[in-house]
């Protein structure tokens, strides 16, 4: 098809405040095409704000972000709209049409923007499902799912219509160490089998470790390290380091953070 | 601190409404021009509509039911005293036509329907739907308010003509088969009493009464926030603004339509 594929997003200086509480004090991060960047970070760190950012749905005080140069938050709404289609976004809770069935979530977006004929619709939408690892689930309705099997039909669904970029929300956050090393496996897998850009907002080492290019470590809103995930173990900075062994003394004692 | 808890609690019981009014109307200027946008579902029309329609269609059906026979019931017996048996068909049928059945097919939707879109939106709301249609590049407003606002505007007014006749009936049984008065009698009466404008004014009336209860349901629906209390506060705030301003634009129209202002409809 030979079509336009998003190479870059840069972040400049991104500030958001809501009343007093400045979440983010200006973010400063490049995407690249093609890798999983990681951004990582305790809870209430602003993490899942910053991924918010990137597809528009909240705008910020100041700063930007530039889609290959362009800044999103000069688009007009029509164009805004038409951006948002190369993102496929995960959110932590799955956010599926719960009016819908499995198979009409994941065909979703494939309805909208393809002229796909409904039978490679339902072969498209047979395949994603197969990809995560639940076929034979398209009749039923969300809330019939558990909550990890409802995270990878929300996979299925954003990556369905082959986004440029997908962006995960918290993917292990609620599931056990089993379902979670799971999470991390797939997303690996359909990161490397589909070539698509990845974005993983999380709190989780064990799951940026495996799955991460690039990670950036963010601590109240700003971002103090970026790097590959070897340069975060051995970081020297005081803030990284405490949050890395926060983790190491919980795998000694057996637990998964 | 009794005294400023008092003042606020006041204030706020003037506050809130506005601010819910504030909401319906830049809600009704967003829909709008939505309808053009392409980016609602025709399917997702038929499904609203039956759930306006069909669904509501025999609670209505009942309620108008007993109503006619209970406008029957209060009103020959005085009218006999008066030797006006005459007229009982006649104002059972303005009363139906003008006033109950547009208002109460309105009442009973802004509570069955316009509390149910409110929830079901709000829900949407606090579970990422909503920012899930808007990372697709869809507008909500469109995808899920427009198949709302016009399958209201479109059933309330069926309702209201399934209302009317099961009233109708309901009277009939009350003045006809159980108080004597004559078949004939009362047909006459209700043909005599009733003009082309009560249709149209009865028709105009629950146009827009579909019109507020989806409206409200939605623009409720999309200020919820806060959880599942949030959903719920917003729940009953959709029904409450529905039914205030249900009644005040029923006055608004009556005073226009009957009560000779603004020049009226003929």
């Amino acid at each position: 098809m030979g079509r336009y594929i998003l190479k870059l997003i840069e972040i400049v200086d991104l500030k958001k405040s809501f009343g007093n509480k400045e979440v983010l004090k200006g973010i400063n991060l490049l995407i690249e095409a093609g890798k999983t960047t990681v951004i990582l970070g305790p809870s209430g760190s602003g993490k899942t704000l910053l991924l918010r950012h990137i597809i528009g749905l909240v705008s910020p005080d100041s700063g930007k972000v530039l889609l290959d140069g362009v800044n999103i938050f000069d688009m007009s709404e029509r164009e805004l709209k038409r951006v948002r289609r190369r993102f496929g976004m995960v959110f932590q809770m799955g956010a599926l049409f719960d009016s819908m069935t499995v198979a009409d979530n994941v065909a979703f977006g494939l309805k909208r923007f393809t002229r796909l004929s409904s039978d490679e619709v339902m072969r498209r939408v047979s395949s994603m499902l197969e990809l995560v690892g639940l076929s034979g689930t398209e009749m039923l309705y969300p809330d019939e799912l558990s909550g990890g099997m409802k995270k990878r039909v929300a996979i299925a669904r954003a990556l369905a219509f082959e986004p440029d970029i997908v962006l995960f929300d918290e993917p292990t956050t609620g599931l056990d160490p089993i379902s979670a090393a799971n999470m991390d496996r797939l997303i690996y897998d359909v990161v490397n089998s589909t070539g698509v850009t990845a974005v993983v907002v999380t709190h989780d080492l064990e799951s940026a470790s495996f799955v991460a290019d690039k990670v950036a470590m963010i601590y109240e809103g700003q971002i103090i390290q970026v790097g590959s995930m070897d340069e975060i173990l051995m970081s020297e900075n005081p803030i990284v380091k405490r949050f890395v062994e926060a983790r190491e003394r919980a795998v000694a004692d057996g637990k998964r953070v | 601190m009794l005294l400023r808890r008092a003042v606020s609690g006041v204030g706020l019981l003037v506050v809130e409404p506005l601010l819910a009014v504030g909401r319906v109307s830049l809600h009704t200027a967003s829909v709008f021009p939505r309808i053009f946008s392409g980016d609602w579902e025709f399917d997702e029309l038929v499904g609203q509509m039956r759930e306006f329609g069909v669904s509501s269609l025999p609670m209505i059906l009942m309620v108008s039911f007993f109503m006619g026979m209970v406008v029957a019931v209060n009103t020959v017996g005085s009218f006999i005293r008066f030797g006006a048996e005459n007229y009982v068909g006649g104002i059972g049928a303005l009363t139906m036509v003008r006033e109950l059945s547009p208002l109460l097919s309105g009442i009973l939707i802004a509570g069955r329907i316009g509390s149910a879109m409110t929830a079901e939106i709000g829900s949407m709301k606090i579970t990422e739907q909503i920012d899930a249609l808007l990372t697709f590049g869809i507008d909500p407003v469109a995808y899920i308010g427009v198949p709302r606002v016009l399958a209201g505007i479109l059933m309330v007014p069926l309702l209201n003509i399934f209302s009317v006749v099961m009233g109708m009936i309901g009277e009939y049984v009350m003045a006809v088969m159980y108080s004597g008065i004559a078949s004939g009698v009362f047909h006459a009466s209700v043909a005599d009493f009733l003009e082309f404008k009560d249709v149209w004014g009865s028709l105009i009336k629950s146009v827009v009464f579909g019109f507020i209860v989806s409206v409200v349901g939605c623009a409720e629906g999309f200020a919820s926030s806060g959880g599942a209390r949030g959903v719920g506060y917003r729940t009953t705030m959709s029904v409450v603004v529905s039914i205030n301003l249900i009644l005040f634009m029923d006055y608004i129209i009556s005073l226009w339509i009957w009560g000779g202002v603004w020049g009226g409809i003929y």
